[in-house]
């Protein structure tokens, strides 16, 4: 059944219309603090006032936070004017930020000071409008008050409502919730916010009233469909897009002029000297580096290369000396340590924060000049939210400077640019049908009452992500929460119950408030282990972190790569692990991606398309300048950017043939080993499901093991015997989810997915009798559990989630299934090549090394191999 | 047709030689009796803990049985005894529900398996229940079951221990020596890959033949012996001490086909 949604583009009002909706009082402090309207003001606030759903999108700075409030607090002063403010709860706003509280004192509390000073001074009596704000950090006094004093905007984080739906206290405040605020909402494409639509169809079941929602984004694509995210099931909601694009000064740069004939340690002073001119040219600079590693290296590097321009030499407020005018801010970092530099930052103390990707959200960060990124930030979206983030004022200009760490990131950092100054933007992943999250709402619906089973069900199919929902789905995550699967024993650990004659549904167990509310939430908690250097000149060294999983899959002499180097591990000591440098030994264990973006899949057909206009130039034989033209016009950079551009292509096109929009190269290398290497440039999660299949495929035939590289640019295949174009026909875009199945079923990525969902859905308590259990006690209880699994059922909902989200969510079997169909139906060709090197667009792949062993030779047949070597050892040694 | 690997032990100047068998995870010893060990029954409870684990472990390790005892009844053989080697159950401190039903399941399934010949064997002997360090509690079962319940057994040349403790006398009388307690597992690799078997170990020590048994659960119960972190911890866990253990031959059961592959010393795996 199709689903209907009334999705409409919003009008533009005028300035009259909203004035004169304006209490006096109201109208009187906006006009104090602003001569007119803003463009997301004349979208927004007549049609909250009408009580209309809306998303507004807007980029950072142009007052859309305030826009949501307006008509709010207009509202409210209205009746708090007549002296008839109920002790309810008006209005939920709900920001994934936990730290937002500057940003709700300017766009809320300020406003609402002012007007009540202005209210006095008139002499009119108005009741007091209470504002209250809960997240995670939020002390128990705090939170009592509440209930006490009853706010009328309630502030809070998705994890926060959802705890507080479960509380009666609570919920009886919330009977007539009238306005519903869902801030960042482009950062809800995941399982926070899969959780949080759930959220807010249950608070609509306990209100009497429908609120009013309203969605605040930055960039993003496709509206439409994170408007139906918003709202839900069959409603309606306005787009408002705000034209008033900021204006953006960007472009791309490299520290050297050849990026690949520039020995290692010229690069490196050059990129940092090109670093530390930038910054010393502005007044304040973040930079973005994708990654937690990379952060720490260039903090490092620049104090080291620079140490005068890092360190004030004057005193602080505190009266301290010399101290550090550079920072770092990403996750794995203290709460306090973050807030001090973002408070830094606003005081303008610092003149450069280094971060992952951790200030890409809407904190108040005061004044930057400058966005430096520092290697390609994989999306469009991304790098505008990022650029952004540079002089945050509406009308200020954002500068951003791409700077490229090699080839491959110099044309993917260019056509970024390029889409950046077109305005392309790449599309949101919002998962559906989420199990494991499922479960967890549904544990939390069953503590607030008992349900009618098909009521609970009505509600959860108001949700955008369980629209489709069918209903096995739905029943055999019931049964999984009532315990069915316990097999022989009833119910031991069921969490809810479930009476199939009266079709109701509720808790189960004294303590099931308790195991809901202390581990509540989505995000999966991992711990870092620092790598340190055992000995030798740089003993003690910190070269970086790795995941406490990774490790743990080490064995003592496991050669790893970790920021383009090698590493032998030798031995840990508490969250320290040891490693030997200068190590000469192909890795013994996989590249590590968990902390890598994606190349986006529009991106990556941009590149693709970029590709054969380049090709089709050298074939109808175009000077070099022409087509160095062609480039710097086409992608906005430099004469010095196009002019590498070109050789790097030339050699490509040279040495053997350009894969681009219509065709692939399939590249055939014997080197230490045998190569199968897919040019297949679609962004790493399309190739992730592409060679996994095919690689399966190949497994199965030939019996062995085949080693797997998976880069954004391609990937290829390394083994003893591996027969492609059977694979190949045998692959088909129908077929490919089966296979993936299959093919992923053994492999680490679903171990670790599973231990996340087992975590969401209550299998495994992070936190139980007030004890919490280690990642590395999960992991380990996760991997038996999955084995126990395995024995009962395939369909087990749980294990049925891991392998959905490793399908849709970290790879993108969508798009896979496309290319599939491109590839079948001939519309991308795909062409042989021979080679005695790798060429070079695919010599970074190869570089890289492998990401993952496909398992395909059966245990027993390996024990048997493994034995009759050994066998041979010893009648060897015998002779 | 599956065929049993027979290993006949001849020992000098002894006319009725023990037959020793390697079996799925367990051992046969002279085509009649059954020595298993380390079944930790109840270990998804204590894993659980609160969450959810689905139980799979009592139905598998008596799919497991059920395979061994068709197997044997295909040779025309009987079981006329089974010999626990300690640990049946897991949790230390008291006993649940669950562990008491599953383990009363448990041996009420041996039981029926278990020929009956009253000629041969007293009734409470059919099942010889060694102590296990798990196994704090397991009296009143035992006594339920009218099964006794032993630091040790002795058969023939062999005595039968847990191996967490030393039992002199058992000890000193037995020429063969037959332990749990470890759970010994290997992992095997190339340069790519690793995986990991359950096995025995068998070798020297003191003196005496020693063999060593793999867990018989059938989640998560196999004791790395090559990882040198873990071995480490491990020294005085056993009453033989690592390094002592490294002189054993390592031997793998392949079930399928019904063999055993021995990978020889474990030193040379190491």
């Amino acid at each position: 059944m199709e689903i209907k949604y009334g999705i409409s583009k919003a009008e533009l009002r005028n300035q009259e219309e909203i004035i004169e909706i304006l209490d006096p009082i109201v109208k009187e402090w906006f006009f104090s603090k602003f001569e007119v309207f803003s463009e997301s003001q004349l979208y927004g606030v007549m049609n909250v006032h009408d009580r209309k759903n809306i998303l507004i999108s807007a980029p950072t700075g142009s007052g859309k936070t305030l826009t949501s409030f307006l008509a709010i607090i207009n509202y409210l002063v209205s009746i708090a004017r007549k002296n008839e403010l109920e002790n309810k709860v008006y209005c939920i706003y709900s920001s994934p930020l936990k730290a937002l509280n500057n940003d709700i004192f300017v766009n809320l509390i300020r406003p609402l000071e002012e007007i009540y000073d202005l209210a006095e001074k008139k002499q009119i009596k108005l009741q007091k409008i209470r504002v209250s704000l809960r997240t995670g950090d939020t002390e128990a006094s705090e939170k009592a008050k509440m209930l006490k004093n009853p706010p009328h905007i309630f502030i809070t984080t998705p994890e926060s409502l959802a705890i507080v739906l479960t509380s009666k206290k609570f919920i009886d405040l919330f009977y007539g919730v009238e306005f519903l605020i869902i801030d960042e909402i482009h950062s809800l494409g995941n399982k926070r916010g899969v959780y949080l639509s759930l959220s807010l169809e249950r608070l609509e079941e306990i209100s009497k009233i429908s609120p009013v929602r309203i969605g605040l984004s930055a960039t993003i694509a496709p509206l439409e469909e994170v408007a139906k995210f918003l709202v839900g099931t069959g409603r309606n909601c306005l787009i408002a897009e705000v034209q008033t694009q900021k204006k953006t000064d960007i472009e791309v740069l490299t520290g050297v002029t050849n990026l690949i004939d520039t020995n290692s340690a010229e690069m490196h002073s050059s990129l940092y000297s090109l670093i530390d001119k930038l910054i010393q040219s502005h007044k304040t600079t973040i930079i973005f580096t994708n990654t937690r590693a990379a952060t720490e290296r260039v903090i490092h590097h620049l104090k080291e290369m620079f140490p005068n321009n890092y360190l004030e030499h004057g005193e602080d407020i505190l009266g301290k000396t010399g101290f550090d005018i550079i920072g770092a801010h990403h996750s794995s970092l203290s709460k306090e340590h973050r807030f001090e530099i973002e408070e830094k930052l606003r005081k303008g103390e610092l003149k450069v924060v280094v971060t992952s990707t951790s200030l890409e959200l809407g904190i108040d960060i005061g004044y930057v000049d400058l966005v430096i990124l520092l290697g390609s930030p994989k999306s469009s979206a991304r790098a505008l939210q990022r650029i952004g983030r540079a002089g945050h004022k509406l009308h200020d200009i954002s500068k951003g400077r791409f700077i490229v760490l090699d080839r491959d990131d110099m044309v993917e950092c260019s056509i970024l640019n390029k889409e950046c100054r077109e305005k392309k933007i790449d599309k949101i992943h919002i998962p559906r049908n989420c199990l494991d999250v499922l479960s967890q709402q549904i544990f939390g619906m069953a503590i607030q009452k008992v349900w009618d089973i098909n009521e609970m069900l009505q509600v959860i199919k108001r949700s955008y992500c369980y629209s489709d929902l069918n209903k096995e789905d739905f029943m055999s995550v019931i049964s999984y929460l009532s315990g069915e699967y316990a097999l022989e024993h009833r119910n031991v650990y069921a969490k809810i119950w479930y009476d199939e004659k009266s079709h109701q549904i509720g808790k189960r167990g004294k303590l099931a408030r308790v195991i809901y509310l202390t581990n509540i939430g989505t995000i999966p908690e991992e711990s870092f282990i620092t790598i340190v250097i055992a000995a030798g000149e740089k003993k003690d060294q910190k070269v970086g972190v790795v995941d406490e999983s990774f490790l743990e899959k080490m064995k003592p002499g496991d050669v790893f790569v970790l920021g383009g180097k090698r590493y032998q591990f030798m031995y840990t000591r508490g969250m320290k692990a040891y490693v030997k440098i200068g190590v000469k030994k192909n890795p013994t264990i996989p590249r590590w991606f968990s902390e890598m973006l994606p190349l986006s899949f529009e991106s990556a057909l941009e590149i693709n398309r970029f590709r054969k206009l380049v090709n089709e130039k050298f074939e109808s034989k175009k000077s070099p300048e022409e087509i160095k033209g062609f480039i710097s016009q086409y992608c906005y950079v430099s004469n010095h950017i196009s002019d590498s551009i070109y050789n790097y292509f030339y050699e490509q096109y040279e040495y053997s043939k350009i894969s681009h929009e219509k065709r692939m190269i399939i590249e055939y290398y014997k080197g230490e080993k045998n190569y199968i290497i897919f040019h297949s440039l679609y962004g790493r999660r399309v190739n992730d499901a592409l060679s996994r299949a095919l690689g399966y495929l190949m497994g199965q035939k030939a019996g062995r093991d085949i080693e797997i590289g998976i880069s954004d640019n391609g990937f290829y295949f390394a083994g003893e015997n591996l027969p492609l174009d059977e694979a190949m026909r045998l692959l088909k875009p129908e077929n490919l989810r089966k296979i993936l199945n299959e093919a992923i079923s053994k492999t680490e990525i679903l171990k670790r997915r599973f231990r996340h969902c087992a975590a969401r859905s209550l299998m495994i308590l992070r936190n139980y009798k007030g004890r919490s259990k280690s990642v590395g006690k999960q992991q380990m209880n996760s991997f038996l559990l999955l084995s126990a699994i395995n024995k009962i059922s395939k369909d087990f909902p749980i294990l049925k989630e891991a392998r959905r989200e490793v399908l849709e969510d970290l790879m993108d079997i969508e798009r896979a299934e496309m290319v599939a169909k491109w590839l079948n139906e001939g519309f991308i060709k795909v062409e042989k090549v021979q080679t005695s090197l790798p060429s070079p667009f695919a010599m970074n792949l190869v570089l890289q090394g492998y990401s993952d062993l496909l398992k395909m030779e059966d245990r027993v047949e390996f024990m048997k191999r493994m034995h009759k070597e050994i066998v041979k050892e010893i009648k060897e040694k015998k002779k | 047709m599956k065929i049993l690997n027979k290993i006949a032990r001849k020992h000098k100047n002894n006319e009725n030689p023990t037959k020793i068998e390697f079996l799925h995870d367990s051992l046969l010893i002279d085509e009649s009796i059954l020595v298993l060990g380390d079944l930790h029954i109840g270990y998804e409870e204590h894993i659980a803990e609160a969450g959810i684990f689905p139980r799979v472990q009592l139905r598998e390790i008596l799919s497991k049985l059920k395979d061994i005892f068709w197997n044997i009844s295909m040779q025309g053989k009987k079981i006329k005894q089974v010999i626990i080697l300690g640990d049946l159950k897991h949790e230390f401190g008291g006993i649940s529900d669950i562990e008491w039903s599953e383990t009363i399941k448990f041996l009420d399934y041996l039981d029926e398996q278990i020929a009956k010949d009253k000629d041969e064997k007293k009734e409470n002997d059919r099942i010889i229940l060694i102590k296990g360090n798990h196994d704090t509690i397991l009296g009143p079962i035992a006594k339920k079951k009218g099964v006794a319940l032993r630091d040790f057994y002795r058969h023939k040349e062999i005595c039968f221990m847990h191996g967490n403790k030393l039992h002199g006398n058992c000890f000193e009388k037995s020429k063969i020596l037959i332990l749990g307690h470890l759970h010994p597992a290997i992992t095997l690799k190339d340069n790519y890959k690793k995986e990991k078997y359950k096995c025995f170990l068998h070798g020297k020590w003191k003196k005496k033949e020693v063999y060593i048994i793999p867990s018989f659960s059938p989640i998560g119960f196999g004791y790395e012996l090559n990882s040198i972190e873990q071995s480490r911890h491990n020294n005085e866990f056993l009453i033989i001490k690592y390094n002592l253990l490294e002189n054993f031959e390592v031997v793998i059961y392949n079930s399928n086909e019904n063999k055993e592959y021995n990978f020889g010393k474990l030193k040379k795996l190491i």
